[in-house]
């Protein structure tokens, strides 16, 4: 099992707020790790760090280094489209374009074109049609929504309902073929059933991605994850395979918190 | 007091508030249509003013206008919009997007004969253009600006956070989220923007005085830099300046009528185009 | 696509180790008895190579049925299921320590020697099977029906261990040659009367687990009579393991 992810001595800091304090983890390759812990306790900021959208918040400063194979994102050389076209994020909230559910998917590929070698020469060119609807229902085929949408690609992404348009969003970021996905609590918003259904997507994708899931229902880190974090107070309390975590934990404050009992 | 007939009373003065705008509306449309149907025709649209106004029709004063309401969408609306970007998406909380706003809610405040009388300053004598449609233009488009700005700011920072979010985890730039994105989303608002201040900027007489317009033209302005006539200053000088007022009250409603046809138009188009982009960005 | 896929598949595999436990289990048991009924020594390593396996699987299972608790929080049927794993893993782990226990006295056995002849004891390890067979069936087929009844069986069981208790007691009393046999005997005889007790427990936890409710517990009490015949019948109904096995 190779790492994918290392953090070192990573530390976040809004204004006069320690968000994060010296999370040092590695993540691996092909599994689903979950980031657990109470509200506020900076799960949220660690995976935001991973694919730079921390930089979007005025004031927020990233010290450290997050290493994804072995380079480190916050580098200057380091071009932030690039991370964060190799590290796909989905969502708390449900967001897709207000647009038909084909453009919702075909967005991103479009954005980026082709890029080939020919004759030696680096070009980049846009995608035809046919690829184009290649990728839509691969993306879609892989997020298990291709059935449910097939005959309505043109119809507005709004239309579907929550789980499906969270599931639609999952086929957006596949689109442009991550290495990593993080999910930031994908499934708050959704109902039991749909719930499910992403739990199920999660512990699939997980064949051809490294996923990473912060959630804040520890039965569902428990159900899908193979590793899970627990952050507490801006820091890591303590990390270790998801059985381990929730059968024996190491530390007396995962324990407090994994079996209710934190104040 | 008895709890229903509060709820009652309550319910019943805010109706009455909101019918007091729309009794408005229909009293100002009937007066001013009663009183200027009469006079109104083809050709007092087609025709030019003749014997100091009292006959004739007012073609320049509706085709200054016009061009002042070009002049504006052209200098006001970009402008507007690029600043409101600037604002919402780059400086949100900085302390110079705070400098900026402040400066915005001031402009909106002051009264439009001063912006006339920097229209004198600044576009008639030191930059050259005379009296003319430019300097009127520009002067307007100054001072409808803070209203165009406060407007597409609303518009763009009601676009949800979560769509940016997504756009730019996509590998999006942040100019491409912006143009692909917010821009379209924002638009239905911004085009309630243009709406307010195309009106506004129709309407208005102080800066026009000091700016270009003249009391009666025999021509159509020949170009940007030519004295030009306006819908609302010839209202104005027909109701105040004629030599006969009576005689004239006629033309001045006619005249009222044909501003506020050109205003609910620009309005209704504005409407349609609002309408359109809000059904295809169906939220 | 059902929900929940992983539980779904963690519960079949819970059920695959259940049901290779279970038949290992009466598979021991079968043999322990065949030992002592046909004085087959070649059995012996067989039966020990059984424990070992049950003990591995009893750690297995214990193991997977926390993990599910832990990391799916079962419910309803699902909570019953596991709750009937948990218990029946020591019972089926009890079925490999008492045949390790015959295999054991069997081994102080002068070969082939006079117990041939016991036919009461023959018959005790008939019943027996025939009970641990229909145990393990009923948890399988999840045949609350077949559970319930198991009980009564194990009352003939019992009156058979006492009565096997007296024949040797006065073989022992004639002859004091034979008390070293005799109490190797009364043990094979307890211990199977104690797989008989086990595999009532199975058939209570397969009740609770189909139906949800307590096997009643006056059950226990009732003393019906049982047919010493019976036997024949037990072992005429369709060995449930090729079914098992297909399945």
């Amino acid at each position: 099992m190779t790492t994918t992810i290392h953090t070192e001595d990573l530390n976040v800091y809004f204004e006069r707020n320690h968000a994060l304090i010296d999370v040092t983890m590695d993540i691996q390759n092909n599994q689903v790790t979950a980031v657990i812990g109470p509200s506020g306790c900076g799960k949220s900021t660690f995976i935001r760090c991973i694919n730079r959208m921390n930089d979007l918040i005025p004031g927020c400063v990233v010290k450290g280094k997050v290493l994804v194979d072995g380079e480190d994102v916050n580098d200057d050389k380091v071009d932030v489209v690039d991370v964060r076209r190799r590290i796909g994020m989905v969502f708390q909230k449900p967001n897709p374009f207000p647009k038909s559910i084909y453009e919702n998917v075909a967005y991103a590929p479009r954005l980026h074109g082709v890029t080939e070698v020919v004759d030696g020469k680096v070009r980049r060119r846009k995608h035809t049609k046919k690829e184009l609807d290649e990728i839509v229902e691969r993306s879609l085929r892989r997020a298990a929504l291709w059935e449910e949408v097939k005959d309505r690609l043109d119809k507005s992404g709004m239309s579907l309902s929550g789980g499906q348009q969270q599931r639609l969003c999952i086929a957006r970021t596949l689109s442009i073929d991550p290495e990593i996905i993080l999910f930031d609590e994908p499934c708050s918003a959704l109902d039991p059933i749909a719930t499910s259904k992403i739990e199920d997507l999660l512990v699939d994708l997980k064949k051809d991605y490294t996923v990473i899931i912060v959630t804040h229902s520890m039965q569902q880190a428990a159900r899908i994850s193979d590793r899970t974090a627990f952050f507490y107070l801006g820091k890591m309390i303590e990390m270790g395979d998801t059985k381990q975590i929730f059968e024996r934990p190491q530390m007396e404050l995962t324990e407090q918190y994994i079996t209710g009992r934190m104040g | 007091m008895d709890r229903k007939l509060k709820e009652m009373l309550f319910f019943s003065a805010f109706r009455g508030c909101a019918l007091l705008v729309v009794l408005s509306l229909v009293v100002l449309m009937w007066y001013i249509a009663t009183g200027g149907l009469e006079r109104l025709s083809w050709d007092f649209l087609t025709e030019m003013p003749r014997r100091a106004n009292t006959e004739g029709g007012i073609l320049p004063a509706i085709v200054g206008t016009f061009y002042l309401m070009l002049i504006v969408l052209a200098v006001s609306v970009p402008i507007g919009v690029m600043s409101a970007i600037y604002l919402v998406e780059y400086e949100q909380s900085s302390w110079m997007g705070r400098v900026f706003k402040l400066a915005v809610y001031n402009l909106a405040g002051v009264p439009s004969i001063v912006y006339g009388l920097l229209g004198l300053g600044i576009f008639v004598a030191f930059l050259g253009f005379g009296f003319s449609l430019m300097s009127a233009g520009l002067t307007l488009s100054i001072m409808t600006l803070p209203l165009m700005i406060s407007a597409a700011r609303e518009a763009i920072a009601a676009v949800p956070q979560s769509v940016r979010e997504a756009s730019l985890a996509l590998g999006a730039t942040k100019w491409q989220t912006i143009w692909h994105h917010v821009l379209p989303y924002a638009l239905p608002g911004i085009f309630t923007g243009i709406i307010l201040s195309v009106s506004r900027a129709a309407g208005e007489t102080a800066p026009l005085m000091l700016t270009g317009v003249a009391m009666s033209l025999q021509r159509l302005p020949d170009g940007f830099f030519d004295s030009f006539m306006a819908l609302p200053y010839h209202i104005f000088y027909m109701a105040t300046q004629s030599s006969n007022l009576l005689a004239t009250r006629p033309i001045q409603y006619a005249t009222a009528l044909v501003l506020l046809l050109l205003v609910l138009g620009m309005n209704l188009v504005a409407i349609v185009m609002r309408k359109r982009y809000r059904d295809r960005y169906k939220w | 696509m059902t929900p929940r896929t992983t539980f779904n598949h963690e519960l079949e595999e819970l059920n695959k180790e259940i049901t290779e436990m279970a038949n290992v289990a009466k598979t021991a048991i079968e043999r322990a008895v065949q030992m002592i009924a046909d004085m087959d020594l070649s059995l012996r390593e067989e039966v020990r190579e059984m424990d070992r396996r049950l003990y591995e699987l009893n750690e297995r299972i214990d193991k997977h049925c926390l993990d599910i608790i832990a990391l799916h929080s079962p419910v309803a049927g699902d909570l019953r299921l596991i709750s009937a794993c948990l218990k029946m893993v020591e019972d089926l782990n009890r079925f490999g320590r008492y045949a390790w226990d015959i295999a054991q006295i069997v081994d102080d056995f002068e070969e082939g020697k006079a117990f041939k002849k016991f036919e009461s004891l023959r018959t005790m390890a008939c019943l027996v099977v025939g009970l641990v067979d229909d145990a393990v069936y009923s948890f399988l087929q999840r045949d609350a029906e077949k559970a319930s009844h198991l009980h009564e069986r194990d009352d003939a069981v019992d009156a058979l261990y006492d009565s096997i208790f007296r024949e040797i007691l006065t073989y022992m009393m004639e002859d004091p040659h034979k008390i070293t046999m005799g109490i190797d005997l009364i043990l094979v005889a307890r211990y199977m009367e104690r797989v008989a007790d086990h595999a009532c427990n199975i058939g209570e936890y397969v009740y609770h687990m189909v139906t949800g409710e307590r096997l009643d517990p006056k059950a226990r009490v009732g003393n019906v009579p049982q047919n010493v015949e019976a036997c024949d019948r037990l072992f005429d109904h369709p060995c449930p393991r090729t079914e098992l096995d297909e399945k």
